[in-house]
């Protein structure tokens, strides 16, 4: 699982589906929650963890342009390559991001460790954790 | 509006335990006292059936006042309309289902309470069966159908599935929420298993040493809540399998074993027997009618 951690920095909400922006060290991060007086009081600036699967992490080549909400362009720090599955580790404002694709698509687009790539996740695959421990 | 205001010493293993509660409960729910042994579960059931009497306090079931000691009422237990059910079944070995749960009514012009409650609780057909041709399951749940047929105020059970099998308890789970929900019933179960909790509470109130030390949903009490995900459940890892460089790990969630891709480092924090929360967006999921 990747994690995150970060502020609330806006909301917006249409009935039962909800928008969230959150800062990450000057990054936005962009979560869609559904039904979101459920997960009770949170206030703009206050903390939050972001969780999201590894496998549902995309990557891209630098100049490619995205639909997905969170798209960043980081540096490749590791790779694990297996027979079906490869895990990339993206190096995030010192964080590791991990994606984890199939070793097909790896090696259709050359990734390697030490090159920059696009990673990117769709709002709607962002999950919220209240605090930052 | 139920209320309960107790306080009595209690003799416990290590000395005197002064059990002081004063909360409030809804009528129509199922509220668990959830706590370690020793902590006053069981003698808060007693103190509402009438079985031991509270040093002072007062019992407000369903807005009639069964114990008040400022104004010196104490209603005997068989004034207080409960449905009592233990571990142990205590049912009549000479007696058929049937006649257990006629033994229970009030009114013998209820008779057909009986058959409505034999239906409900899927016993209609071993009704002529006498106790010990019953497994434990069935036991419990023909203990369960004579607590209902006195169509009691409250239904108050002590840990009434913790002798049975996994997949038995897990069953009777289910059922038990089918029947508190039909009937609507104040219900107040004592457990100390979280997997249990989760499932049947909608209100639960933690207990230690005789003192409420937390009130809320279960989502509340666990932390559940603090994740935003909309597809969660709480269940225990059966299995954690390598395949390729990623695992597959084995959930158990209610009586169905489901599969999550987990890495490696995930894993590191994982074991067999673990309970968990398993949590997915509202995304995700795929409908599809049947």
């Amino acid at each position: 699982m990747n994690v995150l951690r970060g502020k609330i920095k806006q909301i917006q909400t249409v009935n039962e589906l909800s928008r969230i922006e959150i800062d990450l060290h000057g990054h936005t991060f962009v979560s869609l929650v559904i039904d979101i007086g459920s997960f009770g009081e949170i206030a703009i600036g206050s903390a939050v963890t972001l969780l999201f699967k590894e496998a549902e992490v995309l990557i891209g080549t630098k100049e490619s342009t995205v639909s997905a909400s969170n798209a960043f362009v980081s540096v490749i720090k590791k790779i694990t390559q297996g027979k079906i599955l490869s895990e990339v580790i993206f190096d995030f404002e010192g964080v590791e991001i991990i994606s984890l694709i199939t070793t097909s698509s790896l090696q259709r687009l050359q990734i390697e460790a030490g090159k920059e790539f696009l990673w990117f996740i769709k709002a709607n695959e962002v999950t919220l954790q209240k605090g930052a421990k | 509006m139920n209320e309960l205001i107790l306080s009595k010493d209690l003799r416990g293993a290590n000395g005197i335990i002064p059990l002081e509660i004063n909360t409030t409960f809804n009528r129509g729910e199922l509220t668990v006292l959830f706590g370690k042994s020793g902590a006053g579960k069981s003698t808060i059931l007693k103190m509402i059936a009438g079985l031991l009497e509270p040093t002072d306090g007062k019992i407000v079931i369903e807005d009639e006042v069964w114990y008040d000691s400022s104004k010196k009422i104490n209603l005997p237990p068989q004034k207080r309309k409960i449905g009592f059910v233990f571990q142990d079944y205590a049912l009549f070995p000479n007696m058929t289902v049937r006649q257990n749960l006629l033994y229970a009514l009030d009114d013998r012009k209820k008779a057909s309470k009986v058959d409505e409650i034999l239906h409900v609780t899927e016993l209609a057909n071993l009704a002529n069966e006498k106790p010990d041709a019953l497994s434990g399951g069935q036991k419990q749940r023909v203990a369960l159908a004579r607590a209902l047929v006195r169509e009691p105020k409250i239904l108050l059970l002590d840990e009434p599935l913790s002798a049975l099998d996994f997949a038995m308890r897990t069953k009777l789970q289910d059922e038990l929420l089918k029947i508190q929900r039909y009937f609507n019933l104040t219900t107040i179960l004592v457990s100390h298993d979280i997997g249990e909790v989760y499932k049947l509470a909608q209100f639960v109130l933690e207990l230690a040493d005789g003192k409420i030390i937390k009130k809320g949903t279960p989502n509340e009490i666990f932390g559940g809540s603090k994740i935003s995900g909309k597809f969660k459940f709480s269940g225990e890892i059966v299995n954690i399998v390598q395949s390729d460089i990623v695992f597959v790990v084995s959930i158990l969630v209610g009586q169905n074993v489901v599969k999550v891709v987990s890495t490696q480092e995930e894993v590191r924090n994982l074991k067999i027997g673990q309970k968990v929360t398993l949590a997915s967006k509202a995304f995700n999921p795929i409908i599809t009618p049947i």
